[in-house]
């Protein structure tokens, strides 16, 4: 703690706020109005019938329904409840907070200069990968081995539900907001005019108690990686010799965004910061923070079976490692085609 | 009445960052905490908080249905955390820091990032350098009165990362500008200081110090440690456990002001 300085520690916190804060705002307010403005039901009104194909799109929902990871696990508690396979909410879950449009900008931003293009797809992909291999494996689960019995009850009364809920009633619970009652349904929940601008209000209100919520965890986290950035200088050798090992560097890193609890819509701008690592590491960085930390852990016992949450986070843990080592290989293999390619192109020295 | 309170704290919380992105907008201090392509997000991102923080502040009172009717099961603005205790976790750090910071490194601080060495391989991605050869380096920079070649010290580290770039630099002359100080590192005859320049990639977290060494004939110069100088001189590069660090050996050396705030961090 020898190089520790008030000033340093504010300056450093500082310069991390300022930029993240746009984008922890702008995904908090897309977050507020998604759930105000979208029916729950939409989801599987849209999603095929076949489980396979099913999983494979609900990784890719983020692009059209981006929420970070804190707003995804109580939107996907409220869907499996309603009836959504636990395999394509899992993989909604994992995936929605790497693989949607803010993300995706602001990894572009902060690796602006560092092969943005590269490290964005490759990042959109192995989140991609890993989110949908969870979800394959999920479909041979028992659902009862995965999700809470609490959960559970609601989803085993789901279908008694379904049929009993007769749009007589017109009483709007949770069961009635679903997609399974058809097209049919969709007028009542067609708001007055004068309420109008009472729901822009709402989801206004929705999107900033996101905000508040988020930057709670996102405050902690800066204050904990201004600590880090200040604390590394005195332990530069060590973290160096970390660093440049691709498995104690990439381990290093997952625990730090574990501990970090960094919201993945600027999560991206602290592992760019993170010079001294190889892509392997900062990939891992931010392809495991997204799913799991220590908020998240605490978020998913509100959804998960303790002992199947343990196996889960053991499996993430690997997974993530395991694929972020070997899409380092190919980063050496990319750098290796780009050379060829400048000598097959003439040696490529073709001035400014 | 406690939603009440509460929405309004939280439009404060929200108006607060946002005023703290506006101030930094229009601060001459913007330039030590962000990279120059991030810098219109703070005004983006201020103004936007503003907004919604004013909106909030505004409609408090206001009555709204989410319309999922009242067994939705899901409070809008319920939050898992008591909301004094949020507001004071995002609020305390903010304003120590708004206090405490002096917009730049400590000296600690400063003198020890920059004694680190760097491998310039390990940072290609930093420095889009394109190829060159003598005849494109003689076509696109600026020469000094004395025939050096104008370039930042950055693209003069980062040369020794390629080893294409490391055969056109060696023995041309270069002129650069840059802080110096007393070289810690592989300077066997003493007759070595340092250049170097911090750099930013996004953020002042991510701050780095890009070094070289510089070797002298003589006796070393006296100057206070960080003082700004432009140097001239030749381009060696040598090959130490498998990192090839730039060497200039200084032909010339004069002390010159600071640069503006914009071009500190480059």
């Amino acid at each position: 703690m020898e190089s520790f300085s008030q000033s340093t520690f504010a300056y450093f916190f500082l310069s991390l706020l300022i930029e993240g804060a746009p984008f922890i705002l702008l995904g908090t307010m897309v977050s507020g109005f998604i759930d105000i403005y979208m029916p729950s039901g939409v989801f599987e009104r849209f999603l095929p019938k076949r489980k396979v194909p099913a999983v494979l799109l609900c990784g890719l929902l983020g692009l059209v329904l981006p929420v970070c990871e804190c707003a995804v696990v109580p939107v996907i508690r409220r869907l499996v409840a309603k009836g959504l396979p636990v395999s394509c909410a899992f993989t909604y879950m994992l995936a929605a907070p790497i693989v949607n449009p803010i993300t995706i900008l602001s990894t572009w931003s902060a690796f602006n200069e560092q092969q943005a293009l590269y490290i964005t797809l490759s990042r959109i992909g192995i989140g991609y990968l890993i989110a949908v291999v969870v979800g394959f494996v999920l479909m041979l689960v028992p659902v009862e081995k995965v999700i809470r019995k609490s959960l559970l009850e609601k989803v085993k009364a789901l279908k008694p539900s379904e049929s009993s809920c007769s749009h007589a009633h017109h009483e709007h619970t949770s069961e009635c907001c679903s997609s399974h009652h058809g097209e049919e349904h969709s007028h009542v929940h067609a708001p007055k005019p004068e309420e109008s601008s009472h729901r822009v209000v709402a989801a206004m209100r929705s999107g900033m108690k996101d905000f508040v919520d988020v930057a709670v965890y996102f405050t902690i986290g800066v204050c904990l990686t201004a600590m880090f950035n200040i604390l590394q200088v005195d332990y530069h050798d060590s973290i160096s010799a970390y660093a440049s090992d691709p498995f104690k560097g990439t381990a290093l890193l997952m625990v730090l965004a574990f501990v970090l609890s960094v919201c993945s819509t600027s999560d991206a701008f602290l592992a760019a910061s993170l010079g001294s690592f190889n892509y392997a590491s900062k990939m891992a960085f931010m392809v495991f923070g997204p799913m799991l930390d220590v908020k998240l852990l605490f978020l998913y016992q509100t959804v998960m079976r303790g002992k199947f949450l343990f196996v889960f986070c053991i499996f993430l843990f690997v997974a993530v490692g395991g694929v972020c080592i070997a899409w380092a290989e190919w980063d050496a293999l990319f750098l290796w085609s780009q050379s060829l390619s400048n000598q097959l192109s003439g040696n490529g020295k073709g001035g400014l | 009445m406690w939603k009440y309170v509460q929405r309004v704290l939280f439009s404060c919380c929200i108006l607060t960052w946002g005023g703290v992105m506006l101030y930094f907008y229009q601060s001459v201090h913007l330039d030590a905490y962000l990279a120059p392509n991030f810098q219109i997000t703070v005004l983006i991102g201020g103004l936007a908080c503003s907004i919604v923080g004013l909106f909030n502040l505004i409609n408090f009172r206001v009555h709204t249905d989410c319309h999922h009717g009242g067994d939705c099961g899901h409070d809008h603005e319920g939050s898992d955390l008591n909301p004094i205790v949020a507001l004071t976790i995002i609020l305390f750090p903010l304003i120590f820091s708004l206090v405490k910071t002096e917009h730049k490194l400590d000296d600690t601080h400063l003198a020890k990032k920059s004694a680190q060495d760097l491998d310039p391989a390990s940072m290609r991605f930093l420095a889009d350098l394109p190829p060159f050869t003598k005849e494109t380096l003689e076509a696109t920079r600026q020469k000094a009165a004395d025939g050096f070649y104008e370039m930042n010290l950055l693209e003069l580290f980062y040369s020794a990362g390629d080893s294409e770039l490391e055969r056109v630099f060696t023995g041309l002359q270069f002129e650069t500008e840059a802080m110096l100080r007393s070289e810690p590192n592989r300077n066997p005859k003493g007759n070595r200081m340092r250049l170097y320049r911090m750099f930013i990639t996004c953020c002042a977290a991510d701050m780095k110090a890009i070094p070289m060494s510089v070797e002298f004939e003589g006796d070393l110069p006296i100057f206070e440690p960080n003082t700004w100088v432009k140097v001239g001189g030749e381009m060696r590069y040598e090959h130490i456990g498998g990192v090839t660090y730039p060497v200039m050996l200084v032909k010339r050396i004069e002390p010159i002001p600071s640069p503006n705030a914009g071009n500190l961090y480059k």
